[in-house]
């Protein structure tokens, strides 16, 4: 059972709120000073289902694929930590600033490079912007099978028999092989990498790619191939104002309430 | 002829230790002459002075009572033999006076080992303690002894009986012992008392050489073991972990075997006499929850009888250690439970109480330390906090605030090189509610007293206490380096911390890793503060106060009486103790990681702790710890409540009882609450 799992580094979200800043004129996110880049959890759960996906086949190769700036190579380091054995970086400043599809497009190239895997793995979706859908465009491109939204994952001799988190429950769902599968925090907590494997990992090499190693021309990835345009960046203010309802008795407060709330159309 | 039998009597103690020391070999090296003048002192007060065994009354002066008559009596036989063999009566040492003086001596101090053997008896009979376990070689050893100083006194009173009780009655006072055995026996023939008097010297000997044989097989061992283990007792802290070196080239991480161990580690198991002290100061047994020390230790000596033995026999016929032993219990999860590693709260109690000197918080950190970095197997919340240390450098996971929250409103002054002291806040004075306030309380102090001081800010890491303690000594080794390379920077000499756990890794386990400060509690420069006159409390409402020591600021570090100092200083304050204090203090429960685990057990320590507290009928608990702190504020409203207590008690730092009475011009306002 081989895998690739694409994992993407993100500023942790478990940061103090208060420390959330961004600069509204270059429309960019300002790292606080002691906040760390790490992987986004829900990609570190999509390495774990892979392990554990290996553990129950016997044998396979996992691959971590990142693309991102020099930093994501930690993110990578990290899954290699988890247990998995191949690491990749798309890393080069043509990759920059791109949006879900280019960064989609650029994944799925990688992925052709390193061979099509049994399964391909990510995270439900990455935990800073939130759009999940790099997962589905690289099955669209590569035209597999994807199932999204997974609180559990089975190998079943070739074929995956999955758990898919709904709104009202959960539906189970089993998917031919290659296929595409994005895991949800339903799965469970990602290992705790043990510290041998922390320093076989700081050891291993990362293969890095540009866009000429994968044949991607550059106007079509990072921000020349990005279909989205940001228009504003800002932390919306979110204010409370207090006010005290006036009344001789609990009746008349109640009625000001009342009147107070209609006026607001509440009630 | 007798004689003839010492070198077998010497071979039965011998070759038994020697078999055992295969094991004890099978540890890391880890020799220990550093510093002798220091362990010197450990083995004359603690190994032959009893020092620690002597802090229990009854049982130190059991203890007193058979040590004494043993060694007493060991050298009165010995002098009696050495006296058989001078040549005549003029060199002879035993006769006239002397030999009267002698008898005495002999006679009393046989008197005292049966009282010694009547109090164990009664010890382990009649009024037993909780946390001990009896085992065979208590009765051997306790039989032996009693039937040896009984019989002694039979002998004596036979000899007596059939000779001098008829020559010199006058001697009676000098033998009072033999001499009522002798008026027992008087109605035999003096025949009769002859055979008697040589069938029971034979028997008094057969008993005698039998009972020192106990030595190389039962924890009688402990004459030896606990002076030899009094020197190898680390001489530093003992809050103070046992480095990695080079932990990068390392082939394991603590220990999940026997052999991972050091020689020291595996010698002092066998120096246990499960007296059971430890286990009855342990603050998880108190509350009910799976640790007993006490048990750690007897179950890894049993599990070197079993396991080790054989791992010995493999190394000796240079087999693979591990040859053979497939369905053997593991050490971790077979002879020690996991639930009782992370239970520990490394406060050091058992360690204090031991009267033969075993350390079990390095014992028991080894093996958290193989579940965490070999195995990464550890209770979820563990696993948390360790991962909020490496990706947040702090263990208090979901947070809402950064490193300078609580500066709010205050004038912080920065750390600029210039200044004499850093105040290392500590995550938990930087991002936790309740400890926030203590931080601000600090600084305004520090400040009134015109106390030279920066902060780093949001430049401040985590100095590695807590990755250490659960385990994880990788992280704490990187924590700690790159923090001494920060300081070193930074220009940073003095430091003056609130929190003793920050404060214990700087004084005790930083100079390790080339990191040398001057280290100051804050209860210790807030009181040379007062003697200088820069601090003036004021009277304020009448209240008494029970201080709580911290387990990393009192036992650790010794420091027990600077913050009562200041509480005493506080004019209308009362200072009250509870029945633990000071070193038999007891833990509040969040020591070793534990404030970031759930607790298992039949009640929480810090409930325990809190009823201590509210007993004393004091107003105010205090303390000079943010963790403490945070223990009794979740302690005492559950104990209040059971209590049905019309006053409500509060927990306040030292710091705070101070600044109540020391009003500032610009008093802190209060911290905001989420």
């Amino acid at each position: 059972m081989d895998a690739i799992v694409c994992v993407k580094q993100i500023l942790d979200p478990e940061m103090p709120a208060s420390a959330f800043k961004v600069d509204e004129a270059s429309m960019t996110i300002v790292t606080p000073p002691g906040v760390q880049q790490v992987i986004s959890p829900f990609d570190a759960q999509a390495v774990e289902a892979a392990l554990q996906l290996r553990d129950a086949a016997g044998a396979g190769t996992i691959s971590v694929l990142s693309l991102g700036p020099d930093s994501a190579r930690d993110a990578v380091k990290h899954g290699l930590a988890m247990g998995a054995d191949e690491g990749y970086h798309l890393n080069d400043p043509a990759f920059e600033d791109g949006d879900s599809w280019t960064t989609a497009l650029a994944l799925s190239k990688a992925i052709e490079k390193i061979g099509l895997p049994d399964v391909l793995l990510f995270g439900r979706q990455a935990a800073d912007w939130d759009y999940g859908v790099v997962g589905g465009m690289v099955a669209e491109l590569l035209d597999l099978p994807s199932v999204t939204v997974l609180r559990s994952v089975e190998w079943r001799d070739g074929k995956i028999g999955v758990s898919r988190v709904v709104s009202d429950g959960f539906e189970s769902v089993s998917t031919t092989t290659p296929c595409v599968l994005t895991i949800s925090n339903e799965f469970g907590d990602p290992r705790y990498p043990q510290l041998r494997q922390i320093m076989q990992a700081a050891k291993k090499d990362v293969t890095v790619w540009t866009p000429a190693d994968l044949g991607i021309d550059p106007s079509a990835i990072g921000a020349a191939g990005a279909r989205v345009k940001m228009e504003r960046l800002f932390v919306p203010k979110n204010e409370t104002q207090v006010e005290f309802i006036d009344g001789d008795s609990p009746a008349e407060k109640a009625q000001a309430l009342a009147r107070k709330l209609r006026e607001a159309k509440i009630i | 002829m007798l004689y003839a039998l010492l070198p077998l009597l010497v071979a039965v103690i011998v070759y038994p230790l020697i078999r055992r020391s295969r094991i004890w070999r099978l540890g890391r090296p880890d020799f220990r002459f550093d510093n002798p003048r220091a362990r010197l002192r450990n083995v004359v007060r603690g190994g032959f002075a009893t020092e620690r065994v002597l802090n229990d009354p009854y049982s130190g002066l059991m203890h007193a009572c058979l040590m004494s008559s043993i060694v007493v009596l060991f050298l009165v036989t010995a002098l009696l033999a050495i006296d058989d063999y001078l040549p005549d009566d003029e060199v002879r040492i035993l006769v006239g006076d002397r030999y009267l003086g002698y008898s005495l001596v002999g006679d009393v101090f046989g008197i005292v080992g049966l009282i010694g053997v009547g109090m164990a008896v009664a010890h382990r009979w009649v009024r037993p303690r909780t946390r001990w376990e009896l085992r065979w070689e208590d009765w051997a050893i306790l039989g032996g002894l009693g039937a040896l100083l009984i019989t002694g006194f039979l002998v004596e009173g036979l000899r007596i009986a059939s000779s001098e009780i008829h020559e010199n009655p006058g001697w009676a006072v000098w033998s009072p012992g033999g001499w009522v055995v002798a008026k027992i026996f008087a109605g035999l023939s003096t025949a009769a008392q002859l055979d008697l008097h040589q069938a029971l010297w034979w028997f008094h000997m057969v008993i005698a050489l039998s009972w020192l044989g106990l030595l190389g097989y039962t924890k009688l061992n402990h004459v030896i073991a606990a002076p030899l283990n009094a020197f190898l007792k680390s001489p530093a802290s003992s809050g103070k972990l046992p480095l990695i070196p080079n932990i990068e080239e390392a082939e394991h991480f603590g220990a999940s075997q026997l052999n991972h161990f050091s020689m020291k580690q595996l010698f002092e198991l066998d120096a246990c006499v499960h007296c059971g002290r430890c286990t009855s100061a342990c603050p998880a047994d108190i509350a009910g929850q799976p640790l007993s020390p006490m048990h750690i230790i007897l179950n890894l000596k049993d599990h070197a009888s079993t396991v080790g033995s054989r791992m010995a026999a493999n190394q000796a016929r240079g087999a693979p250690l591990d040859a053979s032993l497939e369905g053997a219990p593991p050490m971790i999860g077979g002879a020690v439970t996991e639930e009782a590693l992370w239970a520990c709260r490394t406060c050091g109690a058992c360690v204090q109480e031991c009267p033969v000197f075993i350390e079990h918080i390095p014992t028991i950190v080894d093996m958290r330390r193989s579940l965490v970095m070999e195995e990464a197997r550890m209770p979820e919340s563990v696993q948390g906090a360790l991962e909020t240390l490496e990706r947040q450098g702090h263990p208090w996971r979901g947070t809402a605030h950064t490193r300078e929250s609580w500066m709010e409103g205050l004038e912080i002054p920065s750390w600029t090189g210039e200044q004499e002291y850093l105040y290392f806040v500590g995550c938990t004075g930087a991002l936790v509610d309740r400890a926030q306030s203590i931080t601000r309380t600090v600084v305004t102090l520090l400040q009134d007293a015109g106390v030279s001081f920066g902060v780093l800010g949001l430049d401040e890491p985590c100095n590695g206490d807590p990755a250490r303690r659960l385990g994880n000594e990788y992280l704490f080794q990187i924590l700690a380096q790159q923090l001494i390379a920060t300081l070193d920077e930074a220009g940073v000499k003095k430091i003056v911390t609130h929190c003793p756990h920050c404060f214990n890794t700087f004084k005790n386990e930083y100079p390790e890793l080339g990191g040398t400060y001057e280290v100051i509690h804050h209860s210790v420069l807030l009181e040379r503060l007062l003697d200088a006159g820069k601090l003036a409390p004021k009277a304020t409402a009448q209240q008494t106060v029970t201080f709580h020591d911290s387990c990393y600021l009192g036992r650790h570090n010794n420091i027990y009486e600077a913050p009562r100092r200041i509480l005493t200083r506080i004019p209308n304050v009362t200072l009250v103790e509870m029945p633990r204090n000071r070193e038999q203090g007891l833990c509040c429960g969040a020591g070793g990681g534990n404030m970031w685990m759930e607790e298992q057990g039949r009640e929480r320590v810090n409930e325990v702790r809190a009823r201590e507290a509210v007993d004393t009928g004091a107003d105010t608990a205090c303390t000079a710890c943010p963790f403490c702190i945070q223990m009794f504020d979740s302690g005492l409203p559950t104990v209040q409540m059971e209590t049905d207590a019309a006053r409500q008690m509060q927990a306040f730092d030292v710091a705070e009882l101070l600044a109540a009475a020391t009003p500032a011009d610009d008093p802190p306002s209060p911290p905001k609450s989420d």
